[in-house]
């Protein structure tokens, strides 16, 4: 019934236009792994429905951030994309530097859509109120968890841990000592991870003074946490070269029984692997109900034309569709963004009964995921990633650490 | 008997080379190894088990190259890039080293530092200035994009100029006495001398530009010009859960054609470089 | 040589023009140079300038701000690290990579038979594709279970490189050498040729050891080679990317970043278009340097080569 409502009202779109030559739009977009074969799929019924616009997608396997710096020559050279497909930590340079075009009014010209979905998520889009990015997905994250490894432990997999001592505890049961299997791994070499422990203690990346909250007293315990379990080897110690390579591999090898990590990596950790993955929301320090971090998944309107974004608004609205969400739930186990999607028996009904560890997961609360203003982030997280592996390494001290990075995030802050 | 002894004191020796040889020949195979035991292992035994034998052998890795990229496409385009890089270089650069090692003219000097500073130069440092450039010719995603950059190339006339310098002078000198021209000289002496190192810098180029990885991510968004190597960056690992299986396979079939060309050419190639290392004369 | 200068020497019919010899060698260089201005030093002039301003290309604006981007970078240190950090790696590369690939050399060319396969097995990674070995590269350095840490890593103690601030650099710096290993040994083979045969008999009929023979014949001959051979490897020690950038990401805390890896994390990824071009005229001027260093060593035998 919906299905077919948001048929007629993309058709009456269509439809109430003149007769007018095709417009060709260009959409970028990275991370091709994760979800590029969804995007071609959605944008290819998109050119197939109508004749006004065509969808122009480029896709790579890149992180956000390069294709960022592909978008960037093109800017320069002044061939601008018209949408180009973000991620949290790329939305405020987009922002910040004036190209993201607002997408309010965009939105509004498609009520029946907007009115399906979920507010919460939508949220993590706006800036200052205004909406920057038509959101397409978001990921939370979650614990991983090699069922066999748990039960040869004589643990439970239908009781994972929740707390920090329970996943300590686990942790020893799961690693052998000797540092070539271990139980855990819960960082990540940029702030994902460690803002969500951090909010979960009561802290915060900015405090009420507007200085940097990442050297405060929560994020020295988190981190003192995270040495403790690197220096009794229940957990490895990566660098950030090596992270993204070897978190995967180190998981789907049996040698880290429990990985913490976001939960868009689902199919690609399921498969590919031969035992059973369990899934649990994250655990949060003792006492403390856990707050995940939202690390949204939207596209930016670079088009400033009116005609080009008529064009781009439309090919976007298509990604928000019950029948396009359904697909791309299925395709990056993210949460469904259009609550439609969901309650359709043919579009999402049967994904949810089947995979019942992805509704835990995707109901864990949260918030979105802090960047800093500008140009700002990349250095920023970077240089997070360094101190993190120096102090999970004993390299140098948790509060000495964090001390420089906040003094570090202050100064890129002021710079902007 | 002394001849005896001193023989088989020879074959002990030889043999001892063989075996030292073949102990460092591990350190340079091993890689290799792993990459062909990588791209022929099913993917969910990737990692478990030894991962120096190959016990369950599939082919589901080129499967899904060959499924999800254009292979032969991209061979093709290679193979038109490379080759157009280096007739763009034997034209440009044969020429140019000549003069800057046989001819005397004012700005030679300053000429040589030009080349030489630029062969230093990391191509990072201009990569954007470049890339602008191209774009305001409307040669982003062409074959152009790949092929004009490295057609005036200072490493050739580096190693050009070496072996130019290394031909006795009077070579050219006889020919100018007799009264040829600067350009049937260059015709009928230096370009005929010239070709063991033109096929020692032809091989060269071909290697680095075959396998080039940089320039062509940053200058390609589709596969109209695209090379072998950008077939690789779909299975890099840039998030989580890496994809090793075809990431091998892609890099097994990307180096394939240069290694049986340089089997073929070997014999060739050495005979290049002796001439153009400055050591023949 | 094949060709014969005679050969093609037919009388000229043509009458000499008096000009025409001034003018030849400026047209046959100057494609060259016009290339090398459009690709290389337009460019790197623009970086020059770019070294005054704060440049956002998001935003398109250009603001100038002096000589802040060198106050900035000489505040951070990180420049002053890579120039270290290069040079460990040249020391770490150019050297083993000449020794080892001169070693190898002589002792291919000791042997009677199969010196076409050796010349192969070790010319092998020259021609592979470096960005796809990096990956390899990477999971044999990876800690414990990578190859490295299994076999001599635990027998000499030093494991898990690549997550180590001291042993990250000469993880890299040894696949750079698998990687011009064998393009020195092809070099030095070429040469060992050349060396004159007679001069190696004379000294043989003189009672001069296998060392002597080497030290006092095959070495000087073998001089312009040596000198070549410094110049290409040291050329890419100052380039190197692909292996940092795909091993190491210049870490673990800036313990492997090269300048070329700094220009491109601060240019490139930091969006810092400024700092990133203090970094490009620091790699300039060792280009230079480089280049002069080259210049004044080759001046000699390169007047030896014009008699």
């Amino acid at each position: 019934m919906i299905r077919l409502l948001s048929s007629v009202a993309l058709g009456a779109m269509i439809g109430a236009a003149p007769a007018l030559a095709q417009t060709e739009i260009r959409i970028v977009s990275g991370q091709e792994r994760q979800n590029g074969a969804v995007l071609v799929d959605i944008f290819k019924r998109f050119n197939a429905g109508q004749n006004r616009v065509l969808v122009d997608l480029e896709l790579d396997n890149r992180s956000d951030l390069d294709t960022t710096q592909k978008v960037l020559a093109d800017i320069v050279a002044g061939t601008t994309p018209d949408a180009v497909r973000i991620t949290g930590a790329v939305l405020r340079s987009y922002i910040d530097s004036g190209r993201a075009q607002p997408l309010d009014a965009c939105l509004a010209s498609a009520p029946k859509l907007a009115a399906q979905l979920d507010t919460g998520l939508l949220d993590g889009f706006r800036v200052n109120g205004t909406l920057y990015a038509m959101p397409w997905y978001v990921t939370l994250p979650a614990l991983f968890i090699n069922a066999d490894a748990f039960r040869a432990a004589g643990l439970d997999p239908e009781s994972p841990p929740a707390t920090w001592s329970e996943l300590e505890a686990a942790a020893a049961a799961l690693s052998n000592g000797s540092g070539d299997r271990y139980g855990l791994l819960m960082y990540m070499p940029n702030t994902y991870m460690f803002e969500g422990q951090l909010a979960s203690s009561g802290g915060a990346m900015v405090g009420p003074d507007g200085q940097s909250g990442v050297a405060g007293p929560a994020a020295v315990d988190q981190m003192a946490f995270m040495r403790r379990l690197v220096k009794d080897k229940r957990m490895p110690a990566l660098s950030q070269a090596v992270f993204w390579g070897e978190a995967a591999r180190l998981f789907q090898a049996g040698e880290v029984a429990m990985l913490l990590t976001s939960s868009s990596s689902y199919n690609s950790l399921t498969a590919n692997v031969n035992f059973d993955v369990a899934l649990a929301p994250m655990p949060a320090q003792d006492g403390h109900d856990p707050i995940t971090m939202a690390s949204g998944n939207g596209f930016v309107m670079l088009a400033t034309d009116p005609a080009r974004q008529e064009a781009t608004c439309s090919a976007l609205l298509s990604l928000i569709t019950p029948e396009s969400v359904a697909a791309t739930v299925r395709a990056t186990a993210s949460s469904p963004l259009n609550v439609a999607a969901a309650e359709i028996p043919e579009l999402l009904g049967d994904f949810y009964a089947k995979n019942r560890k992805l509704v835990v997961i995707n109901s864990q609360m949260s918030r979105p995921w802090y960047t800093l203003p500008g140009r700002a982030n990349n250095e920023f997280q970077s240089n997070f990633g360094d101190i993190q592996h120096e102090i999970l390494t004993g390299a140098t001290s948790p509060q000495d650490g964090l001390n420089r990075l906040a003094a570090l995030m202050n100064e890129l802050n002021a710079g902007q | 008997m002394t001849t005896h002894a001193g023989e088989t004191r020879s074959r002990i020796m030889q043999a001892g080379i063989h075996i030292a040889l073949a102990a460092g020949a591990v350190f340079m195979l091993l890689p290799f190894w792993l990459m062909l035991r990588t791209s022929f292992t099913a993917p969910d035994q990737i990692f478990s088990g030894n991962v120096l034998t190959l016990t369950h052998f599939s082919l589901d890795n080129y499967a899904r190259v060959f499924a999800e990229v254009p292979l032969l496409r991209y061979y093709l385009n290679g193979f038109v890039v490379v080759g157009t890089i280096f007739l763009g270089q034997v034209v440009i650069c044969v020429p140019a080293a000549y003069a800057l090692s046989r001819l005397r003219f004012a700005g030679r000097e300053l000429g040589l530092w030009i080349v030489l500073a630029a062969m230093m130069v990391p191509y990072h440092a201009t990569a954007i200035p470049i890339y602008v450039l191209l774009s305001q010719f409307g040669l982003i995603n062409t074959h152009g994009a790949l092929i004009l950059p490295f057609i005036g190339s200072a490493f050739s006339v580096f190693l050009l100029r070496q072996f130019f310098l290394s031909i006795p002078q009077s070579v050219f000198e006889s020919a100018r006495l007799d009264g040829a021209s600067p350009y049937r000289i260059l015709i009928h002496i230096v370009f005929p001398m010239a070709r063991p190192a033109i096929i020692t810098f032809g091989i060269l180029s071909f290697v680095s530009h075959w396998n080039d990885y940089f320039w062509p991510s940053f200058v390609l968004r589709n596969d109209f010009a695209a090379t072998v190597p950008f077939g690789i960056v779909r299975f890099l690992d840039q998030e989580l859960g890496a994809d090793y299986g075809p990431q091998m396979a892609a890099a097994t079939l990307t180096v394939l054609p240069l290694l049986i060309g340089f089997l073929i050419a070997q014999r060739q190639l050495i005979a290049g470089i002796a001439m153009s290392s400055g050591q023949v004369d | 040589m094949s060709v014969s200068p005679a050969s093609v020497l037919r009388p000229i019919t043509m009458p000499r023009v008096g000009f025409a010899p001034l003018v030849a060698p400026y047209v046959l260089v100057a494609p060259l140079l016009g290339l090398i201005f459009i690709f290389a030093i337009l460019p790197a002039a623009l970086a020059l300038f770019l070294t005054f301003f704060e440049t956002d290309i998001l935003a398109g604006t250009m603001r100038f701000v002096g000589t802040a981007n060198f106050a900035r970078a000489a505040d951070r240190g990180n420049v002053l690290n890579s120039l270290r950090v290069t040079f460990l790696y040249t020391v770490l590369t150019v050297p083993p990579s000449m020794i080892l690939g001169l070693s190898i050399a002589l002792a291919i060319n000791g042997l009677r038979r199969g010196r076409m396969f050796w010349q192969a097995v070790y010319f092998l990674p020259v021609a592979a594709t470096l960005v796809a070995m990096s990956i390899v590269w990477r999971w044999m350095f990876v800690g414990r279970k990578g190859i490295i840490d299994q076999t001599f890593g635990q027998a000499i103690g030093l494991t898990d490189w690549l997550n180590s601030p001291v042993l990250s650099l000469p993880a890299v710096a040894i696949v750079g050498n698998w990687q011009q290993i064998g393009f020195v040994v092809i070099l030095y083979l070429a040469a060992l040729t050349a060396v004159p045969r007679h001069l190696l008999e004379a000294a043989r009929v003189d009672g001069a050891g296998a060392w002597s023979r080497f030290w006092h014949v095959t070495w000087p001959s073998i001089g312009p080679t040596t000198v070549f051979v410094g110049i290409i490897t040291s050329v890419d020690a100052l380039r190197v990317f692909d292996t940092i950038s795909t091993m190491t990401g210049g870490g673990p805390s800036r313990s492997s970043q090269t300048l070329a890896h700094l220009m491109w994390e601060r240019g490139i990824y930091f969006f810092d278009i400024g700092g990133g071009s203090v970094v490009t005229l620091v790699l300039l001027a060792l280009a230079l340097a480089a280049t002069a260093v080259q210049r004044l060593l080759t001046a000699r035998l390169e007047r030896a080569g014009t008699r």
